[in-house]
């Protein structure tokens, strides 16, 4: 079979999705209300250097994903170790998306309907987009982009009437260590969580550059999430905004033109759809192509829907309930560290040394 | 398991290629004995009553049969051009042996003369109604085009009507096809490259391109997907279609049908490929792309506001025929507090006393409007007007006042109806989706249809036609594609075809740039 390529274009877009993932919706809520604008800033710097070391990966091993690249560097038995470590890493991520996705349904929309069936929904899809492919998840990336783009302009263009410039003053009033925690905590989601893409890599096109495609993904991501909250200020004032568990649903709320286009907070809940199994589909493709190199099995198709059926378990019974789930949301940075940060650093010395050897 | 079905397969393949190279051993030769050669004939077309052997003799007493078939052949062509100078022309007393050489050189006054020496190639002719000269003592024979058959005339195609363009529409009879596209492309790189599919049938297919524009990747993989189409019958396009398609269990169609010259003149120009195929009046467009459906010729015909306007309202009318009555079920039966309050109240007072649940309400209508329009295809045209009156007034009218369905939902399946029209091409995939939708409504809500609507969308971006993506120019982006597709730019800043489509010669126009804005003499 003909091996499946990506251009870089797609690939840019699968990573600002990505990044947007459920960030869009929850993330980028945290103690400093008016200055989170500037904490997505300085995540965003933060993620520079980390960047550079997944792009410089990338580059030095190209056309070959990170679990690839484990077994050459480390050999087989640490290789295999560390890949389980990011297949674990990938479900968990996924389940986190998904439960984070039912959650909101269920509190914002069907109160009354059980997760489960939110979750089967949502993963039905996923399953359908994995399989079909990582060429098509490029495809679909290019559409789904669009439409988020489209809504986050529609959105602040009609509540322009509302907005207040007076919410995010006065700059920088809060304790001075909050800054960079809650910077350290967008830092690590949503932008370190694109280290999954090393899983992916092995599918981008050869000509295009590592560094370009992760910068350019990563710059676009931060802007329009840095649109989005900043909106959310806008509308509803710092203290609402530390208050509510999704402001931007909430800040759509408010929307209302002429007595005729209101209560349009369905158009958040679809962007939080689209970038959502966009995200979760990410995740599971990245946790097949591990184990598919773990068990060097011919194909990754088949471990899907496996994968995704792991992945519905482990959201159902990751947290009891939100409150968990927002407490959760605090020591995730510390949680994933390791992933996003430790062992791609040990990867990239392994690397360095191994090129320089040979 | 696996094993053993792929030996099996493997083992058939052979037996096929041994099956095809005994066949070509066999193919006989035309012997010198006419007797022999009759017998032959006869054996193979049996007693049929239509095919016509006319033996004779002329000149110095050569015997020579004429076979052809009765009502495919112009009886006065073979009288008066092949029978007449042969028996009395006034070169015909120096013919003193079986020379076919000079028969056909000399003596037959009809355009197109073939000699052919196998008798396979004999029977296909007759076949196809020309009429085959075999004389004694030589084993070559003459297959003369005297076809000549009742045909449909041109006419304006049923299903595509237009307001402004060509009227012109295909007909059964595939030269008059080919002449029609003759007629609009005056290139000597039109080529019409003809195969025969079928092996009972021996229908004609004719592969049509422009020589420099169409890729020949997707001209070699046209014909190779036709080659390797192994059946005894091709009664339709269709059938090639079916055969050809990327996708056969998708429910979206990637090949594309035309009734129009002009439709499939515009395609070819833009770097497509068609399929003529003798016997139907439809002609197939590959590769075929989702934005083709809500394409007409006369969004180019026309200008361009109002027409990009149509376009518009063709994107929104399959929108509401896949959504409508699924977001009805889903908003009355889940979400009522998305419906403004004075609304609500007016829908409610219209659905009172309404035994079924919406879900079932819509699903009745559903059924029976798909049941009105298969009725309405079926039925002999002479009681279409009792049909109507049934249709219109019981279940709309009366369903209404007894209390059966409500009034929005006769609305809402009238909307659904009608905007089917506005995309012939996508009303079966529609037909299909509407129902999907309605029971993921039924049971999820907008989540339901939020969920289907984003597996439609991962299905149509997994799709390929001849190895373009279905959703071309959309995704992969091309910005000289999408000149022509959500909305049509100017026919003059078109000025290069899609990108992709032809590697070769990707400009329309010349390098001259036309532009109408800025012509000097105003």
């Amino acid at each position: 079979m003909q091996k499946e390529t990506v251009s870089g274009r797609q690939f840019v877009y699968m990573i600002i999705l990505f990044l947007l993932g459920s960030s869009l919706i929850i993330g980028a809520s945290t103690k400093i209300g008016q200055d989170t604008w500037i904490a997505i800033f300085l995540a965003m710097l933060m993620s520079v250097p980390i960047i550079l070391i997944y792009a410089r990966i990338i580059h030095l091993f190209p056309e070959k994903n990170i679990f690839d690249i484990f077994t050459e560097v480390f050999g087989k038995v640490i290789g295999k170790i560390l890949t389980s470590l990011i297949i674990l890493y990938a479900i968990h991520l996924g389940a986190l998306v998904v439960r984070n996705f039912s959650e909101f349904l269920q509190i914002m929309t069907m109160p009354e309907t059980p997760q489960l069936p939110l979750m089967i929904g949502v993963l039905s899809v996923t399953i359908f987009l994995a399989k079909s492919g990582i060429e098509v998840l490029g495809r679909w990336s290019a559409i789904i982009l669009a439409v988020v783009i489209f809504v986050i302009c529609f959105t602040i263009a009609s509540s322009i009437n509302k907005m207040d410039i007076e919410n995010f003053y006065p700059v920088l009033t809060h304790n001075f260590f909050n800054l960079p925690k809650d910077a350290f905590a967008i830092f690590s989601f949503p932008f370190a969580e694109s280290v999954l893409f090393l899983a992916l890599a092995a599918s981008i096109k050869k000509e295009s550059s590592s560094y370009k495609i992760y910068f350019s993904g990563m710059l676009a991501g931060g802007i329009i999430l840095t649109a989005a909250v900043a909106r959310n200020i806008a509308l509803l004032g710092a203290a609402m905004v530390e208050d509510s568990y999704y402001p931007s649903y909430s800040a759509i709320r408010i929307i209302n033109i002429g007595e005729f286009l209101t209560r349009i907070e369905g158009f958040v809940s679809s962007n939080f759809i689209l970038t959502g199994v966009t995200k979760i589909t990410i995740c599971v493709l990245a946790a097949s192509y591990g184990i598919k190199s773990l068990f060097n099995l011919k194909s990754e198709k088949n471990i899907i829907l496996p994968v995704s059926l792991c992945v519905l378990a482990l959201c159902y019974i990751v947290y009891n309930n939100t409150m968990q789930m927002l407490s959760f949301n605090e020591i995730y940075a510390f949680y994933a560290f390791p992933f996003q940060v430790l062992i791609p650093i040990a990867l990239w010395i392994g690397c360095e040394i191994k090129k320089k050897r040979l | 398991m696996f094993e053993f079905i792929k030996k099996r397969l493997k083992s058939m393949q052979n037996e096929k290629l041994q099956e095809k190279n005994t066949a070509k051993d066999k193919e006989s030769k035309i012997s010198k004995s006419l007797k022999e050669n009759l017998g032959d004939i006869k054996s193979t077309v049996g007693n049929s009553s239509d095919v016509i052997m006319r033996e004779f003799s002329f000149g110095h007493g050569v015997c020579a049969a004429l076979i052809f078939i009765d009502g495919m052949t112009d009886k006065k062509v073979i009288n008066e051009s092949i029978i007449e100078p042969l028996m009395y022309g006034f070169k015909c007393s120096e013919i003193d042996s079986p020379d076919i050489e000079k028969i056909k050189l000399q003596m037959i006054a009809v355009s197109e003369v073939k000699d052919v020496d196998s008798m396979d190639k004999v029977i296909e002719g007759f076949l196809a109604g020309n009429t085959v000269l075999l004389m004694d003592g030589s084993n070559k024979a003459l297959v003369i085009n005297t076809t000549e058959w009742e045909k449909r005339s041109v006419e304006e195609p049923q299903t595509e009507s237009v307001i402004r363009g060509s009227r012109e529409g295909f007909t059964e009879n595939m030269r008059t096809n080919t002449s029609l596209l003759r007629r609009k492309i005056r290139n000597p790189n039109l080529v019409i490259d003809k195969t025969v599919i079928g092996k009972s049938t021996n229908t004609a297919v004719c592969v049509v391109y422009i020589k420099g524009i169409a890729n020949t990747e997707l001209v070699d993989e046209v014909k190779s997907r036709l080659e390797k189409i192994d059946t005894d019958s091709i009664l339709e396009s269709g059938y090639i279609e079916q055969y050809i398609e990327d996708a056969p269990l998708s429910i979206f169609s990637t090949v594309a049908y035309t009734e129009k010259p002009d439709v499939v003149a515009a395609k070819i120009l833009e770097g497509r490929v068609a399929i003529i195929v003798d016997g139907t009046p439809f002609v197939l467009t590959v590769p075929m792309f989702f934005v083709e459906s809500f394409q007409t010729t006369e969004d180019y015909y026309s200008r361009f506001y109002f027409m990009n306007m149509l376009r518009i309202v063709r994107y929104i009318s399959y929108l509401i025929t896949i959504l409508a009555p699924a977001v009805y079920v889903a908003i009355t039966t889940f979400h009522q507090e998305l419906i403004p309050t004075k609304l609500l109240f007016t829908m409610m007072e219209a659905r009172e006393g309404i035994p079924f649940p919406a879900f079932i309400e819509t699903l009745i209508m559903l059924l029976a409007f798909e049941i009105l329009r298969e009725a309405g295809v079926r039925m002999p045209r002479t009681i279409g007007q009792a049909l109507s009156i049934v249709g219109a007034l019981v279940m709309g009218e009366a369903a209404v006042s007894a209390g059966i369905v409500g009034a929005p939902m006769v609305i809402i399946i009238a909307i659904t109806a009608v905007s089917i029209f506005n995309i012939p091409y996508q009303a079966d995939s529609a037909a299909i989706l509407r129902f999907i939708f309605l029971i993921l409504a039924a049971t999820m809500g907008l989540y339901g249809i939020t969920m289907g609507l984003l597996g439609t969308l991962v299905h149509l971006s997994s799709l390929k036609s001849f190895s373009f993506p279905y959703l071309f120019p959309v995704v992969p982006f091309d910005i000289k594609g999408n000149k022509d597709a959500v909305i049509r730019a100017p026919l003059w800043t078109m000025r290069r075809r899609p990108n992709g489509m032809s590697k070769k010669n990707p400009k329309r126009h010349g390098n001259f740039i036309h532009n109408p804005m800025q012509r000097k003499d105003k």
